[in-house]
């Protein structure tokens, strides 16, 4: 039979309590102590990420959590149950830090084989594999086989086996591993996607701006330790400055608003750097990409994909469906435009998106909801344009000539707001009040 | 559109119902008109009666006499009962030469192929193949004579493929139900035709196969040329697809470990159970459908042989006499290889069970005083070993009295007993006696003249035979009286010339034996398949077993050792009975009564798998019954269920990541 059903309740999905991992040698010496004394839950719905060094035991901790390796101590539970319960690894998704495959296999072949050992009917899994393939641009390279694809097509076909059965629970290791910007776009907007629909992921990875844009919650492993927990704001948000962002500012109002900052706090604070924001990599390649396509030009690789699949999106039946047409009919021309500079937020072309019927029903039936929504959370590149400028303010008042390198923009703190009434009457009252992150979650 | 697009296009033709609909009523009505045609053409007159249908000289049976005594009266009966029993077995072979049956058969084998290609949606790629491969091979058997035995070899390797491809399919579609181990099953049979590992031996064995017939000498009489085939061709065929039954049993769940692709397997929601389970299932479906093919090959062949002439014959069950007599050649061949015969070995000598148990007990003293004369030392060897003592000296005694009851000094007869020949009173193939003898050192060159005399049966027949090898002797059915006894008794000499042999001679333990038939080839050809495969399906999980937890290499070396000591299991008991566990003082030799007992252990347990010997049995043309086919399957699949349990036990245990140094 087919395992089916999603979490309910806040119980946690994950409950790793006090475990120790430790490798031992043929006779049974200890060879290495790759987790120490680890616990941590992750619960449903939410976004846990799992930082570290090579090393530090990230993949022990989820290959214990996934039944391949035996705490030395400690206990886990998944869904409640021991991470080698069948009923458990039903509900879970799994891409692991490398692209383990049957060489011998096509795309095709390959998502058809692991859709039958989640016992789905045929109908079920020729649909799941259609929509899969399109969502990772390798529908038009499904009848070759495995061994021949490139290492990023690879990693795109154990993207898709890892969400043939839909699952509660999406653990990624290393997901963006071998992912050509684009793909690691896709695989980031993914994974947002999935977490707006109630699953729950763990996400590890020693990449920090892969786990800075999707987490809600992260814990930092070091030497198979935990070294630091929390939301990322708690860890990441600095409160001690403040940035602002404008339009282009001359020097005689950069030099304004210094002595704006002085006089209102009696000399202790000051502008301390005061830079044009450069744009990423990230941001220059996909706009590149996105061009090329646009202008139609081959490739032999993977193609754009990036639409999620429907039953992904939870549009799995009838009803579904009747709401997906019925929500593609209208589509706000802002909507499209704002899909279209950001690259197709799932990594599509903007012809891609616009033209997609199920696009639009991601949230749900709620589209306008829905819609500000994915305008608020498109990455920065398709926000770049309107920056122009960053002014970090410093409380010690110290200045600082190095050229910024970061262009987000920090949500400022509760606690700051005597600085935010000054930046407020600097800009004339109209604070931007876009998420640093890149994203929203309903 | 290209190439590619145009095969695509006739793809989806030739899996389309209408296809399948038109194309099964199309092969139907040609098979149907063929058919036709024959009979119209069978029952129009012809000149002659010759041919292989031609009538069967019968025997005339002797007519009452005037003035016969009660005695003629009775050995008039006898003989006549004799030719009716030779009438009927050479009715009998010779109405296997029939075309008209064999092309019915043809036919009738020929549609079923046809119409499952059809509808395994690969019609149009068996056409294809069939029609451009004669379009080829025709030609060049024709008019290339020095090519005729590659267009030979070639259409056979074609018809294996075709054979091989079609099973296979047929295979993929019964392990398509989307079950977790049988979709393991089936992609351990994807995995087996897109490796280049299974693909070699795959190859090996479609060539050699195809290889084999023109490897025969059409010189030798028909009897051998059958022999050879089936020795070489079920005997190759399986050591080649048990090779490759362990090597792909041990690397299917080895490397995949190896490679880590067995942990995309375990995180879904597969019990370790299931997934032992579905390898070894894949690996003996794998091995089923390799045993198809071949063992298909191996009949179509054999009867092809069958048809050809025999020693003697001018064509195929025509004898060159012109008298419609059988051939020596012929006789044998229909008799006693392409048939199933029931073996009976003779009755075990009767012995006075008291003077035996005496003789026993004097043995046991005897032993025993020499053993404690040597101290104290040899009273404790002796309170430790005194059953085991008896035990021995008993059994060897019954050795001794078995010997000497095959043994025939100089001159000497001796009468042996058989039993249970109820059934060969009225069949139609004679009885076969099987004999060989052995005296002093066997020179090749010795001749040894044998008389048997069988009880009511006027005169004695007198063969001179060579040593050490197997001779065969026809009795009419008659020999065997009305409570299914046969007595034959056997004198070491000629009695007609009062010549005896220069030395005794006796029968080793198989030497002595008849036989008669109870069943057909085809029958038994099925039986011996399906216990081939229950090896093949052993050998599986023996594979697997050991690819649980050890690498590649060591399994595949334990396995094959395995299967050594399994097939080779009844010769290593036999070889064990002398093997030395103590000093001729009584000394017990510690190290080799752990190799005898190791050794004593494996070969019991592998006993009943060794004592099936399908492929010798297939050769010799013995039967192969059904209770012996039971017996082999309750066993092996007892084995297979334990070995099973070890696997998954095994398997559950292991974690299956292991320290990457990455964390």
């Amino acid at each position: 039979m087919a395992y089916s059903g999603t979490s309910s309740g806040n119980e946690p999905i994950v409950v790793c309590q006090a475990i120790n991992k430790v490798f031992k040698d043929f006779w049974m010496r200890d060879r290495a102590r790759a987790v120490n004394n680890l616990s941590f839950e992750i619960r449903p719905r939410e976004v846990f990420g799992l930082l570290g060094p090579n090393g530090s035991g990230k993949s022990t901790t989820i290959k214990m959590i996934l039944g391949l390796l035996r705490p030395t101590t400690g206990r886990i539970s998944v869904f409640g149950k021991s991470p080698s319960d069948v009923g458990a690894k039903a509900r879970i998704g799994y891409l692991p830090e490398e692209s383990y495959l049957y060489g011998f296999l096509n795309a095709r072949e390959t998502l058809d084989y692991y859709g039958k050992l989640f016992e789905l009917d045929g109908k079920t899994r020729a649909r799941r594999i259609d929509e899969l393939l399109d969502m990772i641009g390798l529908t038009a390279a499904q009848f070759r086989p495995v061994r021949e694809y490139s290492k990023g097509m690879q990693r795109r076909i154990g993207i898709a086996q890892a969400l043939i059965n839909d699952p509660d629970l999406l653990i990624l290791d290393e997901p963006t591993t071998g992912l050509d910007p684009i793909g690691t776009r896709q695989v980031k907007d993914l994974i947002i996607d999935l977490a707006r629909r109630g699953k729950t992921i763990l996400l590890s990875s020693h990449l920090l701006a892969d786990v800075e844009d999707c987490v809600d919650r992260l814990t930092i492993l070091y030497g198979g330790q935990k070294r630091a927990e929390g939301t990322c704001d708690e860890l990441l948000v600095s409160q001690s400055k403040t940035s602002i962002e404008s339009e282009t500012l001359d020097d005689d109002t950069v030099s304004e608003i210094d002595r704006v900052i002085r006089s209102r706090s009696g000399g202790t604070k000051s502008v301390l750097r005061v830079s044009k924001p450069r744009q990423t990599l990230e941001a220059l390649f996909l706009d590149i990409v996105t061009r090329a396509r646009s202008e139609q030009l081959s490739t032999s690789g993977a193609t754009s994909g990036g639409v999620t699949a429907s039953f992904l999106k939870g549009a799995d039946d009838a009803a579904g469906a009747a709401l997906i047409d019925k929500l593609v009919a209208a589509p706000t021309l802002a909507q499209a435009q704002a899909e279209a500079a950001a690259g197709g937020l799932l990594g599509g072309l903007p012809s891609d998106d616009a033209r997609s019927p199920t696009r639009a029903t991601a949230a749900g039936p709620d589209s306008d909801v829905i819609g500000s929504l994915l305008n608020s959370a498109q990455p920065e590149a398709a926000k770049m344009g309107n920056r122009s400028n960053i002014a970090e303010l410093n409380d010690a008042g110290v200045n600082s000539t190095s050229a910024p390198t970061k262009s987000t923009a920090v949500k400022p703190a509760a606690s700051n707001d005597a600085d935010r009434s000054v930046i407020d009457s600097l800009l004339g009252g109209g604070g931007n009040s876009s998420e640093g992150n890149g994203r929203d979650r309903s | 559109m290209t190439f590619r697009e145009r095969l695509a296009k006739l793809d989806r033709i030739q899996q389309s119902l209408g296809f399948r609909i038109g194309a099964s009523i199309f092969v139907t009505l040609v098979v149907v008109v063929l058919a036709v045609t024959h009979v119209v053409a069978r029952n129009a007159p012809v000149a002659s009666g010759t041919g292989s249908d031609s009538g069967v000289a019968a025997g005339s049976a002797l007519a009452p006499q005037e003035g016969e005594s009660d005695a003629q009266r009775l050995e008039r009966e006898r003989l006549n009962a004799g030719i009716a029993a030779s009438d009927k077995i050479i009715t009998s072979i010779m109405s296997r030469g029939s075309t008209s049956n064999r092309l019915y058969t043809m036919a009738l084998l020929g549609w079923c192929v046809a119409i499952g290609a059809i509808w395994l949606g690969v019609g149009l790629t068996m056409g294809g193949v069939l029609v451009g491969g004669a379009a080829v091979l025709l030609p060049m058997y024709i008019f290339m004579p020095s090519l005729r035995g590659t267009a030979t070899l070639l259409a056979g390797v074609l018809i294996l493929f075709i054979s091989l491809i079609t099973l296979m399919r047929v295979a993929g579609m019964l392990l398509s139900a989307p079950y977790r181990s049988i979709a393991i099953a089936r992609n351990v049979l994807t995995e087996a035709t897109r490796l280049k590992l299974t693909s070699i031996f795959i190859l090996i064995l479609i060539f050699g196969l195809a290889a084999l017939p023109g490897l025969l000498d059409p010189n030798t009489p028909l009897r051998y040329r059958v022999q050879s085939f089936l020795q070489w061709g079920t005997g190759g065929t399986f050591f080649i697809i048990s090779l490759l039954t362990v090597v792909f049993s041990v690397a299917t769940v080895a490397f995949e470990q190896r490679d880590k692709v067995i942990w995309q397997t375990m995180t879904k929601p597969v019990a370790h159970w299931e997934y032992i389970l579905g390898k070894w299932l894949g690996v003996t479906v794998l091995a089923g459908v390799l045993l198809l093919v071949s063992s298909s090959g191996i009949y179509l062949f054999a009867q092809y042989l069958r048809q050809q002439p025999a020693l003697g014959e001018s064509s195929a069950y025509v004898s060159g006499d012109g008298d419609g007599s059988v051939t020596d050649d012929r006789r044998v061949l229909e008799t006693q290889i392409l048939v199933a015969r029931l073996t009976k070995q003779p009755q075990p000598p009767e012995v006075d069970q008291k003077q035996f148990d005496l003789n026993v007990q004097t043995k046991v003293e005897e032993e025993a005083n020499r053993i404690l004369g040597s101290g104290s030392s040899g009273v404790e060897a002796f309170a430790q070993r005194s059953d085991e003592m008896r035990e021995k000296i008993s059994s060897d005694l019954r050795k001794s009295v078995n010997i000497a009851y095959r043994t025939l000094d100089v001159g000497q007869t001796q009468y042996f007993m058989f039993e249970g020949l109820g059934s060969a009173r009225n069949s139609s193939t004679p009885v076969i006696l099987r004999y060989k003898i052995n005296s002093g050192t066997d020179r090749p060159d010795a001749l040894y003249r044998l008389t048997f005399i069988f009880p009511g049966v006027q005169g004695a027949l007198v063969q001179e035979v060579g040593l050490a090898k197997f001779h065969y002797l026809e009795l009419l059915p008659t020999v065997v009286d009305a409570e299914g006894k046969l007595v034959v008794g056997i004198a070491n000499g000629d009695f007609e010339t009062r010549r005896p042999n220069p030395f005794g001679l006796s029968f080793p333990k198989d030497g002595l034996e008849v036989s008669f038939s109870v069943g057909s080839f085809e029958a038994n050809f099925v039986r011996v398949v399906a216990v081939l495969w229950l090896k093949l399906a052993f050998l599986a999980m023996v594979g697997v077993f050991m690819a649980t937890f050890t690498s590649f290499p060591v399994a595949c070396l334990v396995s094959f050792a395995i299967y050594a000591s399994a097939e080779g299991a009844t010769f290593l008991l036999g070889a064990l009975e002398n093997y030395r566990t103590q000093t001729n003082e009584g000394q017990t030799l510690y190290f080799n009564v752990g190799i005898a007992f190791i050794a004593t252990w494996i070969s019991k347990a592998f006993k009943v798998y060794s004592d099936l010997q399908p492929t010798s049995r297939l050769v010799d043309g013995r039967l192969l019954g059904w209770s012996d086919v039971a017996q082999g399957t309750v066993v092996l699949a007892c084995w297979i269920g334990v070995l099973f349990l070890a696997a998954v036990t095994t398997f559950r245990r292991r974690e299956l990541a292991t320290y990457s140094g990455n964390g």
